[in-house]
């Protein structure tokens, strides 16, 4: 099945394909709705402006999940429940046109908890399932070194704190700025800083300082 | 340097896009119908709490004796109730149970006369009615009365507060009130008691009432003089004694006659005070 993602038309009755690059460079195509406008629609009970929406970001939700929990099934359950979240919850979105973070940070804050989920499940002694390899997410078109390093923050990372692989997750995986894993995380930036540091040391004994980034 | 997001896929499927929205309304729409029912729930339950609170409960028409057995209608006779009250009734005399709530008891003489014994500090408060009379017990001993039309309330001790639907007095202990029956519209409440009353003229009546009535009224005092008329009309009252004495007249307002002293008068409008 060919991988697209979906961006809506505000002519047509149903949200069509458009460029997945385009949709993360932030480039609204003539015709069709911004975020701004999709969000007050959203916010008034149209349907399609939900469902526009949902096509326009749940690809970029879907991989973030999936890249924190390491877990095609969780990383589902996140996704659903940070788009219901994010539709209950639409009238508290202060900048309609920065609904993307604002779904991120829903996305991160549900990781959090399906994190603390699985810690008490290993407290009562459940068998934690097998996590999805960060070189298995890796995009059809990435270079082959790129592979192999995504390979070895993967084995670096095993080791490390849920916490501390998330916040690194966020700022060498995402791009996150300091300030926005706070935030999403819900810690303090000294926190943040202290636990980049110990994933980041990590990483460094077993691969090349390519991925070496804290500001 | 490039984050490493870069390398990984974001990508999905048309179907997974349209099966995942589908997902997220349903669960939208299941948890806006749990939510209106939480909310429909929460308001019969608070509904249902008012309508409890505010619905009065079915009233009770019995009153327990002391030895178990419920009473609706008593009779001739002595009734000696639960909480160390007692009621005497005359041969005549119907006496029936209102209502009971809490601690509220309501009866209604039919007829005859009822001596109450309210047991002071039983918890109790007492309402009798007898006719246009409504007597509210404060804890006494009295007899209440009730014969063609007319009613009365002697107190014998302790006091009691008397309503007549015109107006309300309490009654102490030797005091009496008596409710005529009603001449014309006018309602007499008459009121005889021991001699403390201000006139104390002896052998002549003395009757006074401000009133904007000119008819002289007429009416034999049944008291002995001198009455004294305090209400509508004038009054005037001959002869030494003292008594009481609502006596008909032509008035027609309400008035409240005090007659005291002895021998025979003539009293002018309601409630005339005549000796």
């Amino acid at each position: 099945m060919g991988k697209t993602t979906l961006a809506p038309t505000a002519a047509s009755g149903t949200p069509e394909a458009s460029s997945g690059d385009e949709e993360r460079a932030g480039v609204v195509h003539l015709g069709q709705p911004s975020d701004a406008e999709l969000v007050e629609r959203a916010r008034e009970g149209d349907r399609w402006a939900r469902a526009a929406l949902y096509h326009r970001h749940a690809p970029h939700v879907s991989s973030l999940a999936l890249r924190l929990l390491r877990d095609r099934d969780t990383a589902d359950d996140v996704l659903q429940d940070t788009f219901v979240s994010a539709f209950e919850t639409m009238h508290q979105l202060r900048t309609p046109s920065k609904v993307r973070a604002w779904l991120r940070q829903i996305a991160v804050r549900h990781v959090q908890r399906r994190f603390r989920r699985r810690k008490l499940r290993r407290l009562l002694g459940f068998r934690p399932r097998p996590s999805v390899p960060l070189a298995e997410l890796a995009s059809q078109d990435a270079p082959q070194e790129a592979v192999v390093q995504l390979e070895r923050v993967d084995e670096a990372l095993r080791a490390t704190p849920e916490r501390a692989r998330l916040v690194w997750t966020l700022r060498q995986v995402e791009g996150e700025t300091l300030p926005a894993i706070a935030a999403a995380c819900g810690i303090s930036l000294a926190t943040v800083k202290r636990d980049l540091t110990r994933a980041q040391d990590a990483v460094r004994a077993v691969v090349d300082d390519e991925t070496e980034g804290t500001r | 340097m490039r984050p490493l997001g870069e390398h990984l896929a974001q990508e999905m499927d048309r179907e997974a896009l349209t099966r995942g929205f589908e997902a997220v309304e349903r669960r939208l729409t299941r948890r806006r119908r749990v939510c209106r029912a939480a909310v429909a729930g929460a308001g019969l339950a608070v509904a249902a709490a008012a309508l409890a609170w505010l619905w009065p409960a079915a009233p009770v028409r019995t009153l327990t004796l002391a030895d178990g057995r419920p009473v609706s209608t008593a009779t001739a006779g002595e009734w000696p109730l639960a909480d160390g009250s007692r009621v005497r009734l005359s041969d005549r005399a119907r006496l029936e149970v209102e209502r009971v709530r809490g601690a509220e008891v309501t009866l209604a003489l039919r007829r005859g006369t009822a001596r109450f014994e309210v047991q002071s500090g039983g918890g109790r408060r007492w309402t009798i009615r007898a006719g246009g009379l409504t007597v509210r017990v404060l804890g006494t001993a009295f007899t209440v009365s009730r014969d063609d039309g007319r009613a009365s309330v002697a107190v014998h001790r302790g006091v009691v507060s008397v309503e007549t639907g015109v107006e309300a007095r309490r009654l102490y202990a030797g005091e009496r009130f008596e409710l005529g029956p009603p001449p014309d519209e006018a309602v007499a409440l008459a009121r005889s008691s021991e001699p403390e009353v201000a006139d104390t003229t002896a052998g002549t009546g003395n009757g006074t009432a401000p009133s904007p009535r000119t008819e002289p009224g007429t009416g034999p005092g049944r008291g002995p003089g001198p009455g004294n008329g305090n209400g509508p009309g004038t009054g005037t009252g001959t002869g030494p004694g003292r008594g009481p004495g609502p006596g008909p007249g032509n008035g027609r307002e309400p008035g409240i006659g005090i007659g005291t002293g002895t021998g025979t008068g003539t009293g002018n409008g309601n409630g005339n005070g005549t000796g």
